[in-house]
């Protein structure tokens, strides 16, 4: 008897996968001489069958037929709309918006950073074409952004438009927190000091250091903190991911003011690679740490709900 | 125009082409190819939507969505991936979406009596499969979208597994079990 009540046990998985169709052979002919002998299971099965034939019976629902028709025209006018051969057809208004979209905001965002960092622009110091070079570059570079966040969204490349916001923002809160800095006396001074105590800590640790290159290097990482951290509390941290790729593209935004910042102080090229290095440095630590942030936060979010 | 485009107009030959292969034709805008597709799979579509959904108003809006998305991403398809597997997981990820926002807003996903569309599909000439809707509604929403796939929809393990994004073993379990719970509920009633 118990024999009996341990195979039919084991039997009734397999009665379930014989009803569904995905019972294996050897499993098939083992619970075919289970049934043969035990008439418990053997009306068991024939239940279950009845059960899940009855899904079949069901009827399956119509779509309306007004639903039907206007998803269907929906669809057949975007492909004609595709495939229409006058210009204003394969150039449509939308299409345009895509272009002028990213140059009009890359010019904007670029009139912005000149205002943020117009005390490193010196005439005496820089020449015209430099400047002209240097800022073309910089309106390129964040046209360049803003196409990719458009481009993002339309393809549905959610990664690509993730990475490019986030290197906007981090970019121009950089910029923020460096015109901050060198504005307002208390906050130059707090600037200076953790720059130059960064700049020690290296020279001790590495052989190398420099305010120049830690104070970027703390710009960018603050900046990149506060990002990460408020877009991984608000959409998740695996959202944030994104920003760790984003730090070369942070370092290339950046790179025009460093620049400017280096070649105002008569620095050399070396030193204006190390200042950008010390940005990408800093701009990934401090996504490292707003991810871990956000991270933590959520889970106490979570825990506390 | 590539001559195999150009004939695909003839209905007779859309409909004997496999789903992939008009799907590759729908991607070079060929609008035979889509209305074969929709005919094949607008009626599915619409019966895995009013299954998991129920509302007549939800699953008009998503099924509309469903197929602009397989419009607008249908150059991101590759002819290596089930069509079908494909677009359930479409208007899959669309439900969930859907489930999720009414979850978020405190809407109920207990039946309305009067507007319960699972129960008119459930009626069938008289004969009221009362215990089996009531046992289905209180399987888990991973367990009712498997058995939707699976019985409703004529979807195979494997691309159950590509619809959920789980492997087919997974799968099978979760059907087992779901089994297991309809069979206990109806013993209770």
């Amino acid at each position: 008897m118990n024999r009996e009540r341990k195979t039919c046990a084991d039997s009734e998985p397999m009665l379930i996968k014989k009803v569904t169709g995905e019972l294996l052979p050897d499993e098939k002919q083992s619970l075919a001489g289970h049934l043969a002998q035990c008439d418990f299971c053997a009306a068991k099965e024939q239940e279950l069958t009845r059960e899940w034939q009855s899904f079949d019976s069901l009827p399956v629902p119509e779509v309306p037929a007004t639903l039907y028709e206007s998803t269907r025209k929906l669809i057949l006018n975007h492909l004609r709309k595709e495939k229409s051969p006058s210009p204003s057809g394969r150039i449509p208004c939308e299409r345009a918006w895509w272009v002028l979209g990213p140059v009009a905001a890359g010019i904007a965002m670029t009139g912005v950073s000149y205002a943020l960092i117009r005390n490193l622009v010196d005439l005496g110091v820089h020449q015209h074409h430099i400047l002209i070079a240097l800022f073309t570059l910089w309106g390129l570079l964040f046209t360049g952004c803003f196409w990719l966040v458009l481009h993002g969204k339309r393809k549905n490349r959610p990664f690509l438009d993730a990475m490019a916001s986030f290197s906007i923002s981090i970019a121009f809160l950089t910029l923020l927190i460096f015109y901050l800095a060198s504005g307002v006396d208390a906050l130059r001074w707090l600037a200076m000091s953790a720059a130059y105590d960064v700049a020690a800590w290296s020279s001790y640790l590495f052989g190398i250091g420099n305010t120049f290159v830690a104070s970027w290097g703390l710009y960018a990482c603050l900046a990149s903190f506060l990002v990460s951290f408020v877009f991984g509390v608000r959409r998740g941290p695996a959202f944030s991911q994104s920003a760790f790729l984003g730090s070369a593209l942070i370092t290339l935004l950046l790179s025009p003011a460093i620049y400017l910042h280096g070649s105002s102080h008569d620095h050399g090229y070396g030193i204006l690679a190390f200042g950008a290095l010390g940005t990408f440095v800093g701009a990934f630590a401090g996504v490292a740490i707003g991810y871990m942030g956000s991270f933590v936060l959520r889970r106490i979010f979570a825990a506390a709900a | 125009m590539p001559p195999d485009f150009r004939i695909s107009s003839r209905e007779g030959l859309a409909s004997s082409l496999s789903d992939e292969q008009l799907m590759k034709r729908y991607q070079s805008g060929n609008e035979a190819a889509f209305e074969e597709i929709y005919s094949r799979y607008g009626r599915k579509i619409y019966g895995f939507l009013i299954r998991r959904l129920r509302q007549a108003d939800d699953c008009a809006e998503l099924f509309q969505e469903t197929f602009l998305r397989l419009h607008k991403g249908r150059s991101l398809y590759r002819p290596e991936m089930p069509f079908k597997a494909w677009v359930y997981t479409i208007a899959n990820n669309l439900v969930r979406d859907k489930l999720r926002s009414k979850a978020r807003s405190g809407a109920s996903e207990v039946l309305t009596d009067g507007k319960d569309r699972i129960e008119e599909t459930v009626l069938d000439g008289g004969h009221t499969l009362v215990s089996f809707k009531e046992a289905f509604t209180k399987l888990t929403d991973d367990q009712k979208e498997a058995v939707i796939l699976s019985r409703f929809q004529g979807l195979g393990y494997e691309e159950i597994g590509r619809v959920m994004g789980r492997s087919t073993e997974a799968v099978n379990q979760l059907i087992q079990r779901a089994m297991h719970h309809l069979r206990e509920c109806i013993d209770e009633s």
